[in-house]
């Protein structure tokens, strides 16, 4: 959904004279669109957060990605990660790997794949909810995963932000 | 021809161009398998770029996560390419996984591909690299293939165009020439055949050479012809000229420097056989005509080159015929041929010489008395002078001796009267002196005698007596008749220092006229003023030298010059004029040289 618009409007852009109309249909297509995945706005930030009690200050976006990829088990105090990915209907699994390495999905399903089949590597877990991110992180102090600014609570701790 | 065959034209043609070829081809392998290896490895090195493209993103998860299970999956299946020898992926410098072909110290590492991993997620990341190393091996084994390849067609290119270019060489060149060779082989050009060029090759090389042929044959028969021709002239002149040398008289020999006789003809031989009959092998050499002497034979070729012209001689023979000795008389012309040859004719020359001889004789002699003439008189003096005067101690007496009333006896007696008397006058004188001493009669009713070696007066003057006594005597005419006659004789004495014939005659020629005045026969010696008596005396010439020795040595201390030797060399000058100074002679005393007055 947010490739195809820019798309759209490059290619009407380049054709030069683009009529008020066709501005006007993107605009209400988009609303339609946003109405349909209603919990996370798209040009808000995703956070990734710990346990509260860990000692990590602040995450480089390098060691976000070797943690999230299963390159890096440990977190940076030596805890072992708890890699935990968010699936819920809020789409931030897409927009975090997205803006964490500017793959898609399937990709990192088949990057997985190809780990799993070689028996090495095990994919993060997968959380259906925000509340079971959360409570997991907040049970787990090697915890580490992702999600909305807007939704994060007392139970986890903000180490880096995500900007789209 | 097949014997020939290593010579053949076609075969030695065909060898060096299949050399050649040969040569070229391996060039053109050689030079394909060069390239060939460099287009191969470049290849190769593409394709193991190609193939680490293709595997670049499971090494990099593999690097990524560090997984040795990936990696290594990855390392064999690359290895299952045959251009890999070899495979290791490393993460973070720390190896990963590896794979060879073989033994991993075996490897050639010098060619060796080497690609930085970076992170699937992170391109300014590098996780690892990843080094493939190319098989040689194959390479090679591809590149071979295709050298053989190319040698094969190579192989095959230069066999075909080997056989090609023999076979047209064999047809455009070896086998005219040879049907050439087989035609002029058989050919008669004396009968005047012609080669005729093969078909097909009249107007190419091959028929020029044709015609060349022919014409160098024409010409050459030519030649034959008239060498044939000149060679039998030849033969008629060599027979002419061998029967002429054979059949000449005249003796014809060659012999060479040392007088070996090289060649001759039977005139000479017998010339030689006549000369030196018992030689035997010695007789064919010159020296057979010497008497045996070698150096004369050589003194002769010396003389012949040195001069570089023909010698003539005249060579007494003598030939033993029996007990006695018969003389024979030979010219020997010797011309020089070039340096070591010698020509030589000799001819029998016996007759003409006894009658040179007999005239010469008869010239010098007296034919009524037998005596020398004027002419033979004089002669033998000279000789006589010639043989003496270098004997300081030589002497001579000259009488001039004239009849007196002898014109009494021609006239009343006649002329046989009178040669009658004049024969036994003749012998009278030449009893009355030595054999050696010479008697001549210069003519009508005069006589001389030549007394040589005799300086003592007393000696002469016995025989001028013993003539004068004779004179005294009735001489026998014949017919029992007998005349009285009488000798006015007038001598000359004179020793080595101022003896010359013409001062002889001349000096008797005045004591005879005296002797005449004197009344008619007695004798008188010549008188000069600066005679010197002691000259004419009892003691020799010998004897008298001594004396004079002593005296020249006295002279000698006493500082005084040595008196001047004779004048021989003007008395040798009178000689030299020859003929003229005889005629002079022959008139005893009349002529006078201007020296012997200014001397006087």
């Amino acid at each position: 959904m947010q490739r195809l618009p820019p798309s759209l409007v490059s290619t009407r852009c380049s054709s030069g004279h683009l009529p008020r109309s066709w501005i006007l249909l993107v605009v209400v297509l988009s609303w339609l669109f946003g109405l349909s995945v209603p919990s996370t706005a798209v040009g808000r930030d995703l956070v990734v957060i710990v346990h509260p009690a860990s000692t990590i200050e602040e995450l480089g976006r390098a060691e976000l990605i070797h943690l999230f990829l299963g390159r890096q088990r440990r977190l940076p105090g030596g805890q072992r990660a708890l890699v935990i990915d968010l699936v819920g209907p809020g789409d931030e699994k897409r927009l975090f790997y997205a803006r964490l390495v500017g793959k898609d999905l399937a990709e990192i399903q088949s990057y997985w794949a190809r780990l799993v089949f070689t028996g090495r590597g095990s994919a993060p877990w997968q959380a259906e909810s925000v509340d079971e991110l959360l409570d997991l992180v907040h049970s787990n102090p090697g915890a580490i995963g992702y999600l909305d600014e807007a939704n994060v609570d007392h139970r986890a701790r903000v180490v880096f932000r995500l900007t789209p | 021809m097949p014997s020939m065959m290593v010579r053949s034209l076609v075969t030695r043609h065909t060898l060096w161009l299949l050399l050649l070829l040969a040569a070229l081809g391996a060039f053109y392998v050689w030079m394909g398998y060069t390239l060939g290896m460099q287009r191969e490895t470049e290849q190769t090195q593409a394709q193991l770029s190609e193939l680490m493209d293709t595997v670049e993103p499971s090494v990099a998860i593999a690097c990524f996560i560090e997984d040795p299970q990936l990696a290594g999956e990855v390392a064999q299946g690359l290895l299952g390419n045959r251009i890999v020898q070899g495979v290791f992926i490393d993460a973070a410098a720390k190896p990963l996984a590896s794979a060879t072909d073989g033994p991993a110290a075996a490897l050639d590492s010098s060619r060796v591909l080497t690609r930085q991993i970076r992170s699937p997620f992170d391109p300014a990341e590098v996780v690892g690299e990843i080094r493939l190393i190319p098989d040689q091996r194959e390479i090679a084994k591809r590149v071979a293939q295709a050298s053989w390849f190319v040698g094969l067609l190579m192989l095959f290119q230069v066999l075909a165009i080997g056989i090609a270019t023999a076979l047209l060489a064999y047809v455009l060149v070896t086998r005219p020439l040879r049907q050439v060779a087989v035609r002029l082989h058989g050919l008669q050009p004396e009968r005047g055949a012609q080669l005729d060029p093969p078909r097909g090759h009249e107007a190419d090389e091959i028929g020029e050479l044709v015609r060349y042929i022919n014409g160098l044959l024409g010409r050459m028969v030519a030649h034959i012809d008239e060498e044939r021709r000149l060679r039998q002239e030849l033969e008629i002149d060599e027979r002419m000229y061998r029967s002429i040398f054979e059949h000449a008289e005249t003796g014809i020999f060659l012999i060479n420097g040392s007088g070996e006789l090289l060649s001759h003809n039977p005139s000479f031989m017998k010339i030689l056989e006549e000369a030196a009959p018992t030689a035997g092998e010695r007789s064919l050499h010159l020296a057979g005509l010497f008497d045996g002497d070698l150096t004369r034979v050589k003194a002769l070729t010396a003389l012949c080159r040195q001069e570089n012209r023909s010698i003539h001689q005249d060579l007494r023979v003598a030939i033993p015929r029996g007990l006695r000795q018969q003389e024979r008389w030979i010219h020997l012309t010797l011309t020089p041929i070039g340096d070591r040859l010698f020509q030589g004719i000799v001819n029998d020359i016996t007759e003409r010489k006894r009658v040179e001889l007999e005239a010469l004789e008869a010239a010098k002699t007296d034919s009524l008395t037998g005596l020398l003439n004027r002419m033979g008189f004089v002669a033998q003096m000279r000789d006589r002078f010639r043989h003496g005067l270098p004997d300081p101690c030589w002497s001579v007496a000259l009488m001039l001796i004239d009849l007196d009333l002898f014109k009494q006896i021609n006239d009343s007696l006649g002329h046989d009267a009178g040669d009658r008397a004049l024969i036994d006058i003749a012998q009278l004188l030449k009893r009355l002196v030595r054999r050696s001493d010479l008697v001549g009669r210069l003519g009508g009713d005069e006589f001389v005698i030549l007394l040589e070696q005799t300086d003592r007066s007393d000696v002469i003057e016995g025989i001028a007596q013993k003539i004068v006594e004779a004179g005294t005597r009735p001489l026998y005419v014949g017919d029992g008749r007998t005349a009285r006659i009488g000798f006015s004789i007038g001598i000359a004495v004179g020793g080595s220092e101022t003896a010359t014939p013409e001062r002889l005659f001349k000096q008797a020629d005045e004591a005879m006229y005296r002797a005449k005045r004197a009344g008619g026969n007695s004798f008188q010696f010549y008188e000069a003023v600066e005679q010197d008596d002691s000259r004419l005396g009892t003691a020799t010439c010998r004897e008298r030298e001594q004396v004079v020795t002593l005296a020249q040595a006295r002279a000698f201390d006493a500082g005084i010059e040595h008196p001047a030797p004779p004048a021989w060399d003007r008395i040798e000058a009178v000689e030299g004029t020859g003929d003229h100074a005889q005629d002079r002679t022959g008139g005893v005393g009349v002529a006078t040289p201007v020296d012997d007055v200014d001397q006087r």
